[in-house]
């Protein structure tokens, strides 16, 4: 990853942005329990995170700027930041395969793919942490929790099956979004700077 | 003691933990938290508040009743209740690498701070990291003020931006260009003053006089447990 000075300018203003996210309105999900609050900050992070790309369109900015949002997020307020920090730079990563994989166009199809990817390991997130914590053992624990809710609730394994691809489709309806307020949100930006003067080197 | 341990230390604590804890089966897994406990004790005593945080004890009690009453193939009774031992034989001991997991990666956490994981991240390929934090953690203030600004401007013109999406993505990027256009006289001023991303050095790290020693104690101790 090489990058300009200016180019690391920009990322630290986007790495900045989703790390103040993070440590506020993240910090007040989190004390109030909201449900989803991961999708919902992953959703804001990646846009964010995909609006510098547009602006810095190298190999490594998305990770770069998730790399500075973790590390902000650790000045974070009380609460346990390992995990959060640790889904930041997942996100970051799997943004990059996405536009990796989108052939990294300033096209709509890799910052939706990249979108997509990243918000998606929300939904993985919690598994992987605990899969790593208690060993695969963990897998069947969930596979026999859901089949005794299930009939303890009078559900049909076909109904669980359908609650969980609703939530699965959540999740990508927020990446998609993402990618797709992050490629608007950063071409109208990049009209904009190129509409007014350069700035003026700072004196002194 | 903890004064006496550098970056690499606390790192070689770090991954002797984790490997004792994934490496180390069954009830073997006792040792690897006696080696967490140890250096915790010794190193990073502020690992050890992580155990009075209530979700971790909720996530190992639900592990204990998953594994006895409905994982395990049944053994006894508990009331009207079947229920396993060897469920919960095996509940403990992932408990007890969870616990493990924990103390590592929380001491690791306490005792390196984000400067230096910018600085470990540099040397293996992350170049201008450091800078790019410096220079984020600079930029909070001013960003801060510049959407104060930008929301106080679009109040004076009458519009509540909280209601009109269309109003609050015109205040985002009004935000966002004045951050910008401050980046870019950041990035001049620095250029001005001779920074450059391929001449920056990275962020120091800290070395203390027994990280040497510790690794290759940690390492004997690892290769010991899982040879024998």
């Amino acid at each position: 990853m090489r990058f300009s000075t200016k180019d690391l300018v920009t990322i630290a203003v986007f790495g900045a942005l989703w790390g103040s996210v993070e440590m506020t309105l993240g910090a007040w999900l989190h004390a109030a329990n909201v449900p989803f609050s991961g999708l919902v900050l992953s959703g804001v992070g990646m846009s964010i995170a995909l609006t510098g790309y547009v602006l810095v369109p190298r190999a490594g900015t998305v990770l770069m700027i998730s790399l500075v949002a973790a590390l902000l997020k650790a000045f974070s307020v009380g609460g346990v930041v390992i995990n959060p920090m640790f889904a930041i730079v997942v996100e970051g990563l799997l943004a990059e395969l996405g536009l990796f994989a989108g052939g990294r166009r300033r096209t709509v199809l890799p910052f939706l793919l990249a979108g997509v990817l990243a918000v998606s390991w929300t939904l993985v997130q919690p598994f992987f942490t605990q899969g790593v914590l208690v060993g695969d053992g963990v897998i069947e624990i969930y596979a026999q929790t859901v089949r005794r809710a299930a009939g303890l609730l009078g559900l049909d394994a076909a109904m669980v099956v359908a609650i969980l691809v609703v939530v699965a489709l959540a999740h990508v309806a927020v990446g998609l979004c993402a990618g797709g307020v992050a490629i608007g949100l950063g071409r109208q930006l990049t009209r904009r700077l190129r509409m007014q003067a350069p700035a003026r080197a700072p004196h002194g | 003691m903890a004064d006496r341990l550098g970056t690499p230390g606390y790192l070689c604590c770090f991954a002797a933990s984790m490997a004792a804890a994934v490496l180390l089966p069954g009830w073997r897994s006792l040792l690897a938290l006696a080696l967490a406990v140890c250096l915790a004790l010794l190193f990073y005593r502020a690992a050890f508040r992580a155990l009075t945080h209530p979700g971790l004890w909720v996530f190992i009690a639900m592990l204990l009743v998953s594994m006895t009453f409905w994982v395990g193939e049944p053994t006894t009774h508990v009331g009207s209740l079947p229920a396993s031992l060897t469920g919960l034989a095996v509940g403990v001991q992932m408990s007890l690498r969870a616990i493990t997991i924990t103390l590592a990666v929380r001491g690791l956490a306490a005792r390196v701070s984000p400067g230096e994981s910018a600085g470990l991240l540099e040397r293996v390929g992350v170049k201008g990291l450091g800078f790019t934090v410096g220079v984020a953690f600079n930029l909070l203030p001013s960003m801060e003020q510049s959407v104060r600004q930008t929301l106080d401007t679009a109040r004076l013109r009458g519009g509540t931006v909280w209601r009109r999406p269309r109003l609050l993505r015109l205040a985002a990027l009004t935000a966002l260009t004045t951050a910008v256009r401050r980046a870019e006289a950041v990035a001049a001023a620095a250029e001005v003053r001779g920074f450059s991303p391929e001449r920056s050095r990275p962020l120091p790290l800290r070395h203390g006089r027994y990280d040497l020693l510790l690794g290759l104690t940690l390492t004997a101790t690892l290769a010991t447990l899982l040879l024998t």
